[in-house]
């Protein structure tokens, strides 16, 4: 062929491209992929779970296998459930013969990212970092790229975005933020790895549906970005929320907005509860209707335009940092004011989501266990145990914020069963009963239990419980006595935990390995 | 343990036979969903027993929603209608008596039934049912063990009985017979255990009911605790004796509110000492619960308590007070409604359906409503003490809103507590219905307790919204709209 037809082929290629884009850029996405591969490890963890109702009773080591990928600064991005309560991480990239060791820099479990290093800081040198892009539109087609459960190889699996919405994340259990649904499969082993499109990373692939086939869920780019924003101080503060209750879709009926004179060209969201812990406390009220935060419009639905598409009001809070100012646009007595708060969520009481990267706090005296209320103790009774525990507990687990005896308490302190021994052999106390004091002194936490019953000088320790139930009575110098027997004889090692760390030390939440040694 | 022999003998004209009868009651239960309908009318046959002198007892449990109640004799097809004479829901125990002048004159061809004595362990005593044949059949049954039983209605048990049975068709009031006399009335079963009604509790109530001033057997109202421990013992300065149990709670309703406390260690009821695991001593048992005591007294009944406390003996006397439990917030039984038809009252307003919150309510969330059941109200029920004073406050709730155009935006609406109406708070359902009728503002806003939310309606929408209601939910003129 001569130049010249050679330049009209081109020609006539390039005007085919742009009539046939996807024809053309597929050649470019293989191209890129081949590259972007080498990107993307394979990380392999070896987890040591807490046994949360006997703590010193160790669990076995799982092992499981997820995805991560380069993002410059020797920084390796997965999933925090890829390697939460790890204790030994190893990362392989497709090609490579030998296994790096990698170690935990900063997790995120309220939305499940985890920063890596590994100790050869020569490994990246040849590795081109990710770059981050937009959240992807409705229908665009994203790959996933990953180690997925079967295979050794890297492996890319192509799909098309479903959804954005704002939802619960299952590592966390409680947490809610942006997720992108995408219609490929995820399964397990794809955690923790980038989902692709034009280049660039568009989400981390995370959690799989279970009861739908072809059904996965990314987190979208803000989320990531947020917490990478977050951790450049060196600590990672979490997630802010609102605290803030709406009632979706009241400000949809006629005669509420005739009785409150809500003019017909404002939307917003009715008010109806603000939680005890949460910043607005003070400046907005029960009955105030939401019109805008942050410059963001709220429709009646509850919801406000954000990607192209309608997502929870709360999303806005839940992008900020923790302090930061929020402006509030409210209705109230027929008038529109502004309003201006701080987000800081610093609560001290009861957590309902998961217990990472901690050893479970708990105190043993005399044979009786205590634990600490958790999602995970909860999770003892099965499969089905929010209904099958019981109610007393699932309440407080999910409701303490309505209960003002425990509203603020640090732990709530469960009776988690006894050692056998004469001296604990009467109790008439049921089993998961929640303690409420101790020598008629009231408790919230399980430091101050301990301290209460070692502290004790009265002959007799008396501790008393809620809803009536009745007390157990030790004999101060009988229980002390036996406490070293049962100790020494049920071989409890540690004989109590009230650190928020794990026994060995190792890193948790919203700390640096820097701030842990130090 | 012996497996029983199980037999089967029909009888025409015995002893036995002659005592027996066949209850039939038609019922119909108000549809909690839906209140403004009654859910289908239903059928339950059971047994009773006559007792001589136009009367027939049996147990009330079988009496839920009762409309009518028709008897058979055995070996008859006919069937005669008979009334309540007096029903006690937390004895379990129901006496019907005829009216009807063919119903008087079959029942004087019956003969009474004796009562004996309470059974021996391990005593096989014959229950008798009238099957579907009309003809009375024996099955054996086998004395297991005394136990505290709640009866369905019963907050606070009293002492019955245990027996072992291969067959599983009894526990609808068959009278038990041991040595040929009456034992007890079965009630159900329990864990594969056919449970019964002890006969000084069927004696008590005999005797008792037609005394105008009956309220029922009595109780302490005392929440008590085992006190085996030694260290407790010697807590409460009580070791140098093994008897007595512990006081854990006095509800605000017994007489021995202000004469009792937690900690108090009672020793004896009226002179017979009590274990530190309840029991007292029993002639045909070793031992069982002292409820056994109190379960055949009356309320009213004096009692003198010997009480240990602050290392001292002390002697505090009072009286047994009523078990009936329609008390607390929420009433607890369906026979706390209008007994002339089970009606569940109700309010209509804009289309918001409100009831009283009650625990015969809740069943419509199955009989696990604790678990599946909306949790404010679950916890608002476990709360609320039942043995507390009578009180007239109740909790309103709006079940659900019946969606017309007006109440767009409320779709989503779940059931909540209602907290006030216009600022101002119902005491029940009535003073809801008081405070509604007397709207003088153009618009009614409920809140709804525990982050409910809150429903404004316009007034003068109301009449436009029960049209649409009747017409597109069918609802009929008898349910309490208010316009």
């Amino acid at each position: 062929m001569n130049i010249k037809s050679k330049s009209i082929l081109h020609i006539i290629l390039l005007i085919l491209c742009s009539f046939l884009p996807n024809a053309c850029t597929h050649k470019k996405k293989n191209r890129f992929l081949s590259k972007f591969r080498r990107s993307v490890f394979k990380i392999e963890t070896t987890h040591k779970n807490p046994n949360f109702v006997y703590p010193w009773n160790h669990k076995q080591n799982i092992q499981s296998s997820g995805t991560g990928f380069y993002i410059g600064n020797n920084h390796i991005m997965t999933n925090a459930h890829v390697v939460a309560n790890g204790r030994h991480i190893t990362v392989i990239r497709d090609g490579d013969s030998q296994k790096k060791i990698a170690k935990v820099i900063f997790i995120a479990h309220d939305n499940d990212l985890a920063l890596l290093e590994v100790e050869d800081p020569k490994y990246f040198y040849s590795i081109a970092p990710a770059k981050f892009g937009n959240v992807p539109k409705l229908l665009s087609p994203v790959t996933t790229v990953g180690y997925p459960v079967g295979g050794e190889q890297v492996s890319t699996t192509e799909g098309v975005v479903s959804r954005l919405r704002y939802a619960k994340y299952t590592h966390s259990g409680f947490h809610q933020h942006l997720m992108i649904q995408v219609d490929s499969a995820i399964n397990p082993g794809n955690s923790g790895g980038p989902v692709v499109q034009n280049g660039k990373v568009v989400g981390v692939a995370f959690q799989a549906f279970t009861q739908a086939q072809n059904t996965g869920y990314i987190i979208p780019t803000p989320v990531v970005e947020r917490f990478l924003k977050d951790i450049k101080d060196g600590k990672y503060d979490g997630h802010p929320y609102s605290g803030i209750h709406i009632q979706e879709w009241a400000t949809s009926n006629p005669s509420l907005r005739e009785s409150l004179k809500l003019p017909k060209d404002k939307q917003g969201a009715l008010v109806s509860y603000i939680e005890l812990a949460s910043s607005a406390k003070s400046k907005i009220e029960v009955g105030d209707i939401i019109l805008e935060v942050d410059g963001h419009a709220i429709g009646d639905d509850g919801k406000i335009e954000l990607y192209g598409e309608r997502v929870s009001l709360q999303t806005i809070f839940d992008m900020k940092m923790q302090g930061e100012t929020i402006t509030y646009k409210i209705f109230r007595n027929e008038k529109t004011i502004e309003v201006k708060t701080d987000l800081s969520t610093d609560v001290t009481s009861y957590d309902p989501a998961h217990y990472y990267g901690r050893y479970p706090r708990f105190y043993v005296y005399a044979g009786l266990l205590f634990n600490m209320l958790s999602r995970e103790y909860l999770q003892t009774w099965g499969n089905k145990w929010y209904t099958d525990a019981p109610f007393s507990l699932l309440y407080i687990h999910y409701y303490n914020e309505f209960i003002p005896e425990v509203a603020n308490n640090k732990d709530i302190i469960v009776l988690g069963g006894t050692m056998p021994h004469p001296i604990n052999n009467n109790i008439t106390t049921p089993r998961h009963s929640v303690v409420k004091s101790v020598n008629d002194t009231e408790i919230s936490s399980l430091d101050e239990l301990k301290h209460q019953i070692e502290n004790a000088t009265d002959d007799f320790i008396k501790i008393g419980f809620y809803n009536d139930l009745p007390d157990i009575i030790l004999h101060r110098q009988a229980s002390l006595q036996a406490h070293t027997e049962i100790i020494n004889g049920y071989r409890i090692d540690p004989p109590y935990w009230l650190e928020n760390k794990d026994v060995d030390g190792a890193v948790f939440v919203n700390q640096t390995a820097n701030e842990e040694q130090k | 343990m012996k497996f029983l022999i199980f037999t089967t003998l029909f009888l025409s004209s015995t002893l036995f036979g002659n005592s027996i009868v066949k209850i039939i009651s038609t019922a119909q239960s108000p549809d909690y969903k839906s209140p403004w309908n009654m859910k289908s009318v239903s059928t339950q046959a059971f047994n009773g027993v006559f007792l001589g002198n136009n009367k027939i007892l049996s147990t009330a449990d079988q009496l839920t929603y009762y409309k009518r109640i028709d008897i058979q004799l055995p070996q008859s097809s006919v069937k005669l209608p008979i009334e309540v004479e007096k029903i006690d829901y937390e004895l379990n125990l129901v006496i019907l008596t005829a009216s009807d002048e063919r119903t008087k004159k079959a029942l004087s061809t019956l003969k009474a039934i004796e009562f004996g004595q309470e059974p021996k362990f391990g005593e096989t005593c014959q229950a008798l049912d009238i099957g579907s044949q009309q003809q009375v059949q024996i099955k054996t049954v086998r004395f297991s063990r005394p136990t505290i039983i709640a009866s369905s209605y019963s907050t606070y048990g009293s002492i019955g009985l245990r027996f072992e049975t291969t067959s599983n068709q009894l526990g609808g009031g068959e009278p038990i017979l041991c040595q040929n006399k009456l034992s007890g009335i079965t009630q159900g079963f329990y864990k594969n255990e056919l449970s019964a009604i002890n006969l000084p509790i069927i004696k008590f109530f005999v005797k008792e009911y037609s005394n105008k001033d009956y309220v029922g057997s009595g109780h302490l109202g005392i929440i008590l605790y085992n006190l085996v421990s030694p260290q407790k013992r010697l807590y409460y300065k009580a070791q140098s004796f093994s008897h007595g149990v512990v006081v854990g709670k006095v509800h605000a309703h017994s007489d021995f509110y202000n004469k009792l406390k937690r900690g108090d260690i009672i020793l004896s009821v009226n002179g017979v000492k009590i274990s530190n695991t309840a029991k007292m001593k029993h002639p045909n048992w070793s031992q069982v619960h002292f409820n056994y005591l109190l379960s055949q007294k009356p309320a009213g009944f004096q009692v003198q308590l010997k009480v240990w406390r602050d290392g001292k003996e002390i002697s505090v006397d009072g009286k047994l007070v009523q078990k009936n439990s329609n008390r607390g917030k929420v009433l607890r039984y369906f026979h706390d409604y209008d007994p002339t038809s089970w009606k569940l009252d109700h309010i209509i307003y804009g289309g918001v359906v409100f009831v009283e919150l009650s625990v015969p309510y809740m069943y419509q969330y199955g009989d696990q409503w604790s678990k599946f059941g909306p949790s404010e109200f679950v916890r608002v029920i476990k709360k609320d003490d039942p043995l507390t004073a009578p009180t007239e406050g109740r909790y309103v709730v709006a079940q659900k809103v019946l969606p017309t155009d007006y109440t767009q935006g409320y779709e989503q609406f779940s059931p909540a507590i209602l907290e006030n109406v216009n600022g101002q708070k119902p005491k029940n359902l009535n003073h809801l219905r008081e405070l509604l009728s007397n709207i003088k503002k153009d618009f009614t806003e409920f809140q709804f307790s525990f982050a409910g939310g809150k429903i404004i309606l316009k007034k003068s929408d109301l009449k436009n919204i029960n049209k649409v209601l009747s017409k597109k939910y069918q609802i009929g003129p008898s349910a309490n709209f208010i316009e």
